[in-house]
């Protein structure tokens, strides 16, 4: 029988919806495939047709939050901001969306996100990375941003990511003092960009 | 003028034995601190014992680097210059987080044993205006602290800081129901890096308090490291602003912030805004001498209401903390670092009032319990002299009822910083650690009192609220 292109939208939708469920109550780790089959509904090869690995649908996740985290951050932006304040605004608007996923958010930095990670789940990582830093090219547009700086910034960025999702300090305070300071090197980083370093763009 | 820096490092004398790379090495800091942008205006101010105090501060530095390294072997001396070096690393490089270096700098000034307190002062104040924390830094912590972006939670806040605080900023604010407040935040995490710092100066320090009374310096150390890591929490500052709000509520003209305690946390506080003027900028208005006076009696009236009624401690007697209002009252800031007194440290306090007030023998009876002497100490006729100078300096505005006091007159002042100086010399040390803040609080009273060059009936207030305190 052939499957409608809505019933298959409907199906990734609830498994999303179901993964999203189980990842938060039981834990990224305590969460297998079987337990994300049956409750959406599908048999467990079924499940494999919409996403290749748990991994793959936990990126999947972080990746829809990201986008409404970058919705949430040109509504937050009052027009007064420096390039910091606006860098700023722009992860902790993605923290704050990831705030339920934060136990997992470790592996997607381990698999998505990782120079090394599968294929498949790294293409998913490809797309978050490429996003996020249009973003970011958009915000530093004055400076227009060579590779280095690029390459700096996103090693900024999946530290205090990593940092962030094993925080334990009282409401992850140490993240926001870990995010400032990392920002404040990006940013200092740019004014020096034309007289110290070669431009590799 | 005020002093530079440069200034500072010129002033210290010349001596062929003393020990080069430490100070070297606090030039350097010095130097480094220089490059910072130094703050003008009210804070700057704030610094207001002018050239004179340039002088004590190298005088004292001297001192404290002669004096700390003068009785010991030569191996030993090396040590503790390595650890004075680690430790003034430690102290320059705290300067990343705003408020660090100060906080350490007012656990160390009131410690005049271990490093002047005008340098420290002095150190403090280059770091007032450290990079402040950005509104969209600020409003994440405001969330995660309050549960709600600071424009959700409160009826209009602005976005820029209108005053720096030791471990954070300040900002204006509306609340809900339309009260102006003024929101004091700190910096994310802050509270918990001062922590380590202390742990790492207590390591490096520990060693270099040498002499006969180690034991009693390093109880006076915990005891004032304690009470700073209990500033850190603005919700025991919120419970002393209640207190002495209700303490003081029945003398007219004196202010202290009412707390909003739904809008306040371990690191945010919501308290009423009061209008007017810090002491600096008042004094800039070149107030009459009667308004000046008015002030002062305020401030000792209020002060000691809350010493011996309440026994509390307000022990921040800074220029900073000091308002007057735009109708006049006087305002009283900043209840961070009091302290209440237990039983214990009541008895200490009350037995230097007895003591000032009986013979000799009943004064080395109190002084023996008061300063943890011991017999041999009690015997020593030049620290008992040292003693009895300091308390009398201590007394003296007090000792008359009818007639007002003149801190107009610097050598008072002066008076007492040679006496803390001379009893960091001789290394007459040795006391409760309730003392400490005592001390604290009177010469920061003073000096302010100095700083307004006012007149004031110190003795008659202080008998009246002593006998209100049942002394």
């Amino acid at each position: 029988m052939k499957v409608s292109r809505e019933a298959k939208r409907a199906t990734r939708k609830r498994i999303v919806k179901v993964a999203q469920k189980l990842f938060v109550e039981r834990g990224f780790d305590a969460t297998t495939t079987r337990d994300l089959a049956t409750s959406a509904d599908i048999a467990k090869g079924t499940l494999f047709n919409y996403f290749e690995s748990k991994e793959a649908l936990a990126a999947t996740l972080v990746a829809d939050a990201l986008e409404l985290a970058r919705e949430d951050f040109r509504g937050r932006l009052r027009g007064e901001e420096d390039l910091q304040q606006q860098l700023f605004l722009h992860i902790s608007a993605g923290f704050r969306r990831l705030e339920p996923y934060r136990t997992f958010v470790g592996a997607v930095l381990e698999t998505a996100l990782s120079p090394f990670a599968k294929n498949g789940v790294s293409s998913l990582g490809d797309e978050l990375r490429i996003d996020h830093l249009e973003v970011v090219r958009e915000l530093t547009a004055e400076q227009s941003l060579d590779v280095v700086r690029l390459h700096l910034y996103w090693s900024l960025y999946l530290g205090v990511a990593a940092f962030w999702a094993a925080d334990e300090s009282p409401n992850q305070e140490d993240t926001l003092a870990v995010l400032d300071e990392s920002l404040r090197v990006f940013v200092l980083s740019l004014s020096d960009q034309g007289g110290n370093s070669p431009s590799r763009s | 003028m005020e002093p530079r820096i440069a200034d500072y490092i010129t002033a210290l004398p010349e001596e062929a034995n003393r020990p080069e790379s430490a100070q070297t090495e606090l030039a350097k800091l010095l130097e480094e601190l220089a490059m910072r942008p130094i703050p003008t205006g009210r804070v700057h101010r704030a610094w207001s014992l002018g050239t004179l105090s340039a002088k004590i501060a190298a005088g004292w530095m001297t001192t404290f680097v002669r004096g700390a390294f003068a009785s010991e072997k030569e191996r030993e001396r090396e040590q503790s210059e390595a650890r004075l070096r680690a430790a003034l690393t430690i102290f320059g490089r705290m300067g990343y987080l705003r408020g660090a270096v100060m906080k350490v700098g007012q656990l160390i000034s009131n410690y005049p044993n271990l490093v002047p307190r005008e340098l420290t002062e002095m150190l403090a104040n280059l770091h007032f205006e450290a990079p402040p924390m950005h509104y969209a830094l600020l409003a994440e912590h405001v969330r995660h602290e309050l549960g709600g972006d600071p424009d959700d939670v409160f009826q209009s806040f602005e976005t820029h800081a209108f005053a720096a605080a030791s471990l954070g900023q300040v900002h204006r604010a509306r609340s809900k129901s339309g009260d102006e407040l003024a929101v004091k935040i700190q910096y994310p995490g802050i509270g918990r890096t001062i922590q380590a710092d202390f742990r790492n100066m207590s390591l490096l320090l520990g060693p270099m308090l040498l002499g006969g009374d180690r034991d009693n310096l390093i109880e006076q150390y915990s005891y004032v490291r304690d009470m700073m890591l209990l500033e850190l929490d603005y919700q025991s500052e919120a419970r002393f602003l209640e207190r002495a709000r209700t303490a003081l509520a029945d003398i007219d003209d004196v202010v202290v912030p009412r707390v909003y305690t739904d809008l306040s946390t371990g690191c945010v506080l919501s308290m009423e805004r009061l209008e007017g003027l810090h002491l600096a900028e008042w004094l800039d208005t070149d107030p009459s001498q009667e308004e000046r006076n008015r002030i002062a009696d305020l401030l000792f009236r209020s002060t000691s209401r809350l010493f011996f009624s309440e026994r509390l401690c307000w022990g921040d007697p800074h220029p900073g903390n000091v308002m007057v209002l735009n109708d006049g009252r006087l305002g009283l800031l900043d209840f961070g670092s009091c302290r209440a007194f237990d039983d214990h440290e009541w008895r200490i306090i009350t037995l230097g009032v007895y003591g000032y007030r009986g013979g000799d023998e009943e004064f080395n009876e109190s002084m023996r319990v008061a300063c943890d002497l011991s017999d041999k100490q009690v015997a020593d006729t030049g620290r008992m002299k040292y003693i009895k100078d300091y308390v009398s300096w201590y007394w003296e505005p007090m000792d008359k009822l009818d007639e007002a006091f003149d801190f107009t007159d610097p050598a008072y002042i002066q008076r007492g910083m040679e006496l803390f100086g001379e009893g960091s010399r001789k290394r007459y040390t040795r006391s409760h650690p309730v003392n400490l803040y005592n001390a604290r609080f009177l010469y920061g009273i003073r000096a302010l009192a100095h700083m307004m060059r006012a007149q004031v009936f110190v003795g008659r207030i202080y008998e009246e609220e002593l006998k209100r305190g049942g002394i």
